[in-house]
């Protein structure tokens, strides 16, 4: 289990960071190039930017695991906060079958993210300029007393859309051990 | 903080607040739980992307600005010198007094512009020093048309201009110059002074001319072209092309040929023009006409680049020869069974078998009618050019023998150009190397080696008729040939009494006939015969002893041994063996070990002499594919296209010939290796990646628009510069034989069907049926055409086979042999052209005796063919087989226990013999309604017998067993109501009803209810819940016994369910399914095809995987809308597919993920 919650955690810092890149949050400056799981992925130079995803996803991971969380959502917001895009993972682990799974085999099925992320470009519309944004997490109950750093989290204000979002799938994975979705909400025209 | 983002980064004050303040508020989520929201730290806000760089970008501008500037600067001085020379020209004539016309102008103009144009399409770049200077070079260029460029660039110059060339731009000459004539100045002076632009082949930079042999026949054509005014210029590859015209076309077109000659030959003029004329001479006698000859060489100029290519190739040749050979000697799959019981395989140590070779085969045939060459020493090839580089693909031993003493010494060998030192087989254990004449080397290599090397054209007509010849010659000797190409084969004389004597008489017989040299070895395995043929060449033979092998092989180079090819020998020699002996020292494991199992044992084998394959009469194919490699360029995508198009032509045709069809398709690339220069041999593929990918189909192919279909998207999927395309192949394999396929033969069904129905009422018994013509005949034709191929019934005979189930399995390869042979027989045989009487009863007349025939052959034949023979023995056949099959029920086919009644319901259950339990079913076709005697096949006998007469159009439509009717396929019961004339309108009735009802269990609830819609359709509802549960999953099960709109898909993808054994995913099956678009496709739509559960089936196939996959897969989801989206725009059954199933899981996904897809809510709503 240790294995595939450090393996999520990697994957999820990995991939958002991708996100940030992909979607032009940053100057490219911010980024260089390495690889991870065999793929080139674009990976922060700045630690404190490094420091912030890390820590957000290693706090929600505990939850994860417990399924309390099952989404988390890189929000891009606008000038006056109202979000743009959401980039939502959708995270479902299976402690029951943590046992039985190859390494390799969720890497390999992981790896298809982030190259499908890579090109997800034309999907996407420019963003305006001085956007902002957030990581979010959806939980099912009150996280309560969380272990470790779980004080990091705040509860967030609803930050809807009036009309329910489009969708746009990137990739999909599900295996015995885990289940990851990711996808593009945005807002109907 | 690094970089730019800084202040970015910092400014953002709520890093360090929201943390503290927990500002948020709790979210109203669809499921009740709260959302957290970390909004600490790096809010960076981004900003456009910033423009830099702006200050060195405008180095490029400023060069193409600069470069811009010095043309126009030259134009206008061009012109400038144009005008100046026109305006003396008016002087001129004004001062002689006479007012200058418009006419003097303009021929001065005129023979200005004769003067001027002489380098008119010529841009030049001068490099380094040169004599004339730069600058004189470019006034002579502003002077005389042409173009003077400051800086070198590939696209605008034609030619580069200079006097000495570094060492370093040698080096790399092609970099530098890429690929352009690299000439001295002095050509741009001595075209001037001649008037016009000379060849530039002497003034080509001797180093360049020397190193690449190839650089002045570019530059040559360069220089033709030009004399032929073919002024566009100049692409690349245009060059290629009419480079290829000239160096090929030495019988070229009159107004160009003394021309080109000149400059072709310049070098080597006279020699030259006597190799012409001894191809002309060669053609004369030869087969290939001179315009066939002078074609272009090059995918560009030839429209039929692939059929040509194939028609001249000797690979081609020898690959298709199999299929011409099986098709003539009929070595088809019955003979392998037969041929193993004659021999058991345990006395493999006293087989004798013997290879046959013909001697330099290519070479013999082409010059058997030609006396005056024996003695000569010969090469075949297909171009006779001094220089060229055209392989060899045979020579003589005259020829062979030369170079002999020219590199016996290895010291002038090295000083030999590198081009033959590949020829040359180095050993560095021995002292003595030598190169010879051999097939595979360059024309221009042999004929440094042997100068007085006549070269003679391809004669395909006559390799096959010798080929025929010779092998007509050992099947008439022995039984067991196994044909290895058109020149050589195995053949097995075990308890030949003298093999030395049969050997010298197969010889003899071949001389004679064929007025060709054979050589044969004689030994106890296919490998040692094969070694001594070696010994025994040429025009020899030789036999080794089994007490000889050893001490034979001890003394043998590795390289001797079949299987070894020149890179295992490297790897060999590596490890210090050379020869078998010492190959014979090194254990199997360690062989196995360091070169791979099967080959370390072939290793291990072969140095001992063991080798324990058959003699096969028949060797399957495994692939079937065509190749080109040579002259493959394209200049567009449309060339590739057309070429892809007659690539995927001439496979399916070859597939067509041997009754194949397949399932897997490869395509391979040959792709330039980065940085290959031009190759060496002219046209060739040269230095190459190569590529291949392959696709599997959901079913077998033989159809060339399915395979361009799939072959164009693989091609797609390389994302290659198809500049860069050197070599194309396509391979099919997975072959299956051509019989079952309903997709070939779907329209035949109803054809025959149709046939039947209107037979029936004249012939009502199988034997009356005989009495009609055109199916008499039809079935003469497949018997006799049976008997042409080795009389099948007496070699049946002749095998007894152990085992009840190979037995079965043999019938059902017979069958589909003989059906795949007699295509035309059963099913279209119907219209085939009368076979002439006399014929016919030859046939018969020579039939064995009724005794002789094997009843379980006889039950497995096809039933027009059981009738015919019946005639033939007079009503002994049938008789016999009906008490037969008394003996064998329960384990055949209800098929054969019904087939000696009535043919139309063989010739139906031939027509679906893929399913076999409509065998049955169709005995039942005809009977009354009552439900209790719709099963069991007595009925058969009742119709029969009871009715007397099957008068189909006479029946009414109550005599329908409707249970029955539904079972059959859509085709055949279209057919069979169709024939019910009289009940027409009710006919059509039940069909609806037919369609609407189409499962076994349905039957009786239809029968109980009256028809009541209501309770059939809960029926209907029922059947269609969980559709995906099980394994296989339930549809696959319903889609069998579905009809009409939507079943042909359903079935499709079930097979291509089973092909795929565990698919990962519906988007796998339906992507793969593609490929066959138009089986996806219902053909014909009934009225209430909407309603029809065949339509419902599909949608509730979809809906449900769909539903089941959405909570996690919405990437799948996604993929199959699109799918279907796609195949919406092709039919109305899929449009409303879209239309029902697009909003349906648009809401599915509303409701789990709080909004739909994105491209889903346009486009397909209001169709």
């Amino acid at each position: 289990m240790e294995e595939i919650t450090s393996l999520l955690a990697e994957f999820l810092e990995v991939a958002i960071t991708l996100v940030l890149s992909v979607r032009g949050i940053y100057p490219p400056e911010v980024f260089e190039r390495r690889r991870y799981l065999n793929v080139p992925v674009q990976w922060a130079r700045h630690p404190e930017l490094r420091e912030y995803i890390n820590s957000a996803v290693t706090s929600a991971m505990p939850w994860i695991q417990k399924r309390i969380v099952e989404k988390l959502a890189v929000v891009i917001l606008d000038k006056s906060n109202m979000p743009l895009e959401k980039f939502t993972f959708q995270l479902q682990v299976h402690q029951e079958h943590s046992g039985n799974f190859t390494r390799t085999e969720i890497e390999y099925a992981l790896r298809a993210f982030f190259l499908k992320l890579s090109v997800a470009q034309p999907y996407l519309e420019p963003l305006p300029p001085e956007t902002s944004w957030e990581i979010v997490i959806f939980s099912k109950e009150l996280p309560g007393d969380a272990e470790g750093k779980g004080h990091f989290w705040v509860p967030a204000e609803a930050k809807l859309w009036d009309q329910p979002p489009v969708i746009t799938p990137i990739k999909s994975m599900s295996s015995k051990p885990l289940n990851v979705q990711l996808f593009i909400e945005h807002p109907s025209m | 903080m690094a970089v730019v983002s800084q202040s970015r980064v910092v400014q953002d004050s709520r890093i360090m607040m929201d943390s503290a303040s927990g500002r948020g508020s709790i979210l109203g989520e669809k499921r009740g739980g709260v959302a957290m929201a970390d909004d600490t730290a790096c809010n960076g806000n981004s900003r456009p992307r910033k423009h830099k760089n702006e200050g060195f970008g405008d180095f490029g501008k400023y060069m193409a600005e600069k470069k811009r500037k010095l043309s126009l600067q030259f134009q206008a001085e061009a012109s400038d010198g144009v005008r100046s020379m026109m305006e003396d020209a008016k002087f001129h004539l004004t001062s002689d007094g006479k007012p200058p016309s418009n006419m003097d102008v303009a021929n001065a103009a005129v023979v200005h512009r004769d003067l001027t144009g002489l380098f008119d399409g010529i841009s030049i770049f001068v490099d380094g020093f040169t004599i004339p200077s730069h600058q004189e070079l470019r006034e002579l260029m502003l002077k005389h048309g042409g173009r003077f460029e400051n800086y070198f660039s590939c696209d605008v110059v034609t030619h580069i201009i200079c006097s000495t060339l570094p060492d370093s731009k040698i080096r790399d000459h092609r970099s530098f110059s890429r690929g352009l004539p690299v000439v001295k100045p002095s050509w741009i002076v001595d075209s001037i002074s001649c008037g016009r632009v000379l060849p530039v082949s002497s003034y080509v930079h001797e180093r360049i001319a020397r190193d690449h042999p190839n650089q002045s026949t570019l530059l040559r054509f360069l220089d033709s072209t030009k004399e032929d005014s073919n002024n566009c210029l100049l692409k690349k590859d245009v060059h290629m092309k009419n480079q290829s015209h000239n160096v090929h076309n030495p019988l070229a077109s009159s107004h160009t040929s003394s021309s080109k000659k000149d400059i072709e030959h310049s070098p080597v003029s006279k020699k030259g023009l006597i190799c012409d004329s001894k191809i002309s001479s060669a053609h004369g006698s030869g087969l290939e006409s001179p315009s066939e000859y002078a074609r272009s060489h090059c995918t560009l100029g030839d429209a039929n680049f692939v059929q040509n290519y194939f028609k001249n190739s000797r690979l081609h040749f020898i690959g298709t020869w199999r299929t011409r050979y099986q098709n003539r000697f009929g070595t088809g799959r019955e003979n392998q069974d037969q041929q193993h019981d004659g021999y058991s395989t345990s006395d493999n140590m006293f087989r004798t078998i013997m290879h046959v070779d013909m001697d330099c085969f290519f070479v013999s045939v082409a010059v058997r009618n030609r006396p005056e060459l024996v003695g000569k020493p010969l090469a075949v090839c297909h171009s006779d050019k001094t220089k060229g580089t055209a392989e060899i693909s045979s020579s003589n031993y005259t020829a062979r023998a030369f170079g002999h003493v020219l590199m016996n010494c290895s010291n002038t060998v090295y000083s030999y150009s590198v081009s033959i030192i590949v020829w040359f087989c180095v050993c560095p254990h021995r002292d003595v190397c030598f190169v010879g004449v051999k097939s595979g080397m360059f024309i221009r290599d042999a004929k440094a080696l042997c100068p007085d090397l006549e070269v003679v054209p391809y004669d395909f007509e006559g390799y096959e008729q010798v080929a025929d010849e010779f092998y007509d010659i050992l099947h008439k000797h022995c039984k067991r040939v196994q044909a290895v190409s058109c020149d050589e084969a195995y053949v097995d004389v075990t308890g030949v009494e003298d093999p030395d004597f049969l050997a010298s008489q197969i010889r003899k017989e071949i001389n004679d006939l064929t007025k060709c040299t054979a050589s044969v070895g004689i030994a106890g395995n296919l490998l040692m015969a094969r070694i001594a043929t070696k010994k025994a060449k040429p025009d020899g033979q030789f036999r080794i002893h089994p007490n000889q092998v050893e001490d034979f092989l001890s003394h043998m180079s590795i390289e001797d041994l079949p299987g070894v090819g020149w890179s295992l020998q490297e790897r060999l020699n590596r490890k210090g063996i050379y020869d078998c002996k010492q190959l014979q020292a090194i254990p199997k494991e360690i062989l196995q070990g360091d070169f791979g199992v099967k080959t370390g044992d072939m290793l291990w084998c072969y140095a001992r002499g063991i080798d324990n394959r058959q003699v096969q009469n028949y060797q399957e194919r495994k692939s079937i594919g065509a190749e080109v490699n040579w002259g493959v360029r394209f200049n567009s995508p449309s060339d590739a296209h057309h070429f892809l198009t007659s690539l995927c032509e001439e496979v399916s045709g070859r597939l067509q010939e041997a009754f194949l069809i397949g399932r897997t398709l490869t395509l391979k690339i040959k792709k330039r290796k980065e940085g290959a220069r031009e190759p060496e041999k002219f046209m060739g593929c040269g230095s190459c990646d190569n590529l291949s990918k392959s696709i599997t189909l959901g079913c077998a192919t033989n159809d060339a628009q399915v395979m361009l279909r799939v072959t164009k998207q693989i091609f797609a999927s390389f994302h290659l510069d198809i500049h860069n395309i050197r070599g194309m192949g396509l391979q099919v394999t997975k072959l299956e034989q051509n019989v079952s396929s309903v997709y070939t033969q779907g329209q035949q069904h109803q054809k025959v069907l149709e046939a039947c129905l209107q037979f029936s009422p004249k012939g009502n018994l199988g034997k009356k049926l005989l009495d009609d013509e055109s199916v008499h005949r039809s079935n003469a034709t497949a018997l006799s055409e049976i008997q042409d191929r080795d009389n099948l019934l007496h070699i049946n005979h002749q095998h007894a086979i152990p085992s009840d189930k190979k037995q079965k399995s043999f019938k059902e390869k017979k069958r589909v042999e003989s059906f795949g042979k007699i295509r035309k027989g059963p099913f279209s045989g119907l219209k085939q052209p009368f076979m002439s009487k006399e014929k016919e009863r030859q046939n018969v007349s020579s039939l064995p005796h009724y005794s002789e025939l094997d009843q379980s052959v006889l039950q497995s034949l096809p039933p027009e063919i059981i009738a015919e023979l019946d005639n033939a023995y007079s009503g002994a056949v049938i008789q016999n087989l009906t008490s037969f099959k008394t003996h064998v029920t329960g384990k055949r086919f209800e098929e054969q226990e019904s087939f000696p009644s009535i043919p139309l319901q063989n010739i139906l259950s031939n027509t679906c013999n893929e399913k076999e339990d409509h065998f049955g079913v169709q005995s039942n076709l005809i009977q009354s309604l009552d439900p209790k005697q719709s099963v069991g096949r007595t009925q058969t006998s009742s119709f029969r017998d009871g009715n007397g007469e099957p008068d189909l159009s006479s029946l009414s439509l109550s005599q329908v067993d409707i249970a029955t009717l539904e079972e059959l396929p859509y085709d055949v019961r279209e057919d069979i109501l169709r024939s019910l004339k009289t009940h027409k309108s009710n006919a059509l009735e039940l069909v609806t009803e037919v369609v609407e009802n189409s499962n076994e269990s349905d039957k009786q609830e239809l029968l109980l209810s009256g028809g009541s819609s209501g309770l059939l359709h809960c029926h209907q509802e029922a059947q269609l819940v969980g559709l995906w549960d099980g394994d296989p999953p339930k549809w696959i099960e319903l889609s069998k016994n579905l009809q009409g709109a939507g079943a042909a898909f359903l079935q499709h993808i079930s097979k291509a369910f089973y092909a795929h054994e565990h698919p990962e995913s519906l988007s796998c099956i339906l992507r793969d399914a593609m490929h066959l678009r138009e089986f996806l496709m219902p053909m014909h739509l009934d009225q209430a095809w909407e309603e029809s559960m065949s339509f419902r089936c599909c949608l509730e196939l979809f809906k449900q995987y769909l539903l089941s996959k959405i909570s996690d897969d919405l990437e799948e989801v996604y993929i199959i809308l699109h799918t279907v989206k796609r195949l919406a725009t092709e039919a109305i059954f899929w449009k409303r597919i879209v239309q029902i199933l697009v909003p349906f899981i648009q809401e599915s996904v509303k409701d789990i993920y709080g909004g739909g897809f994105s491209v889903m809510t346009t486009g397909y709503d209001e169709i």
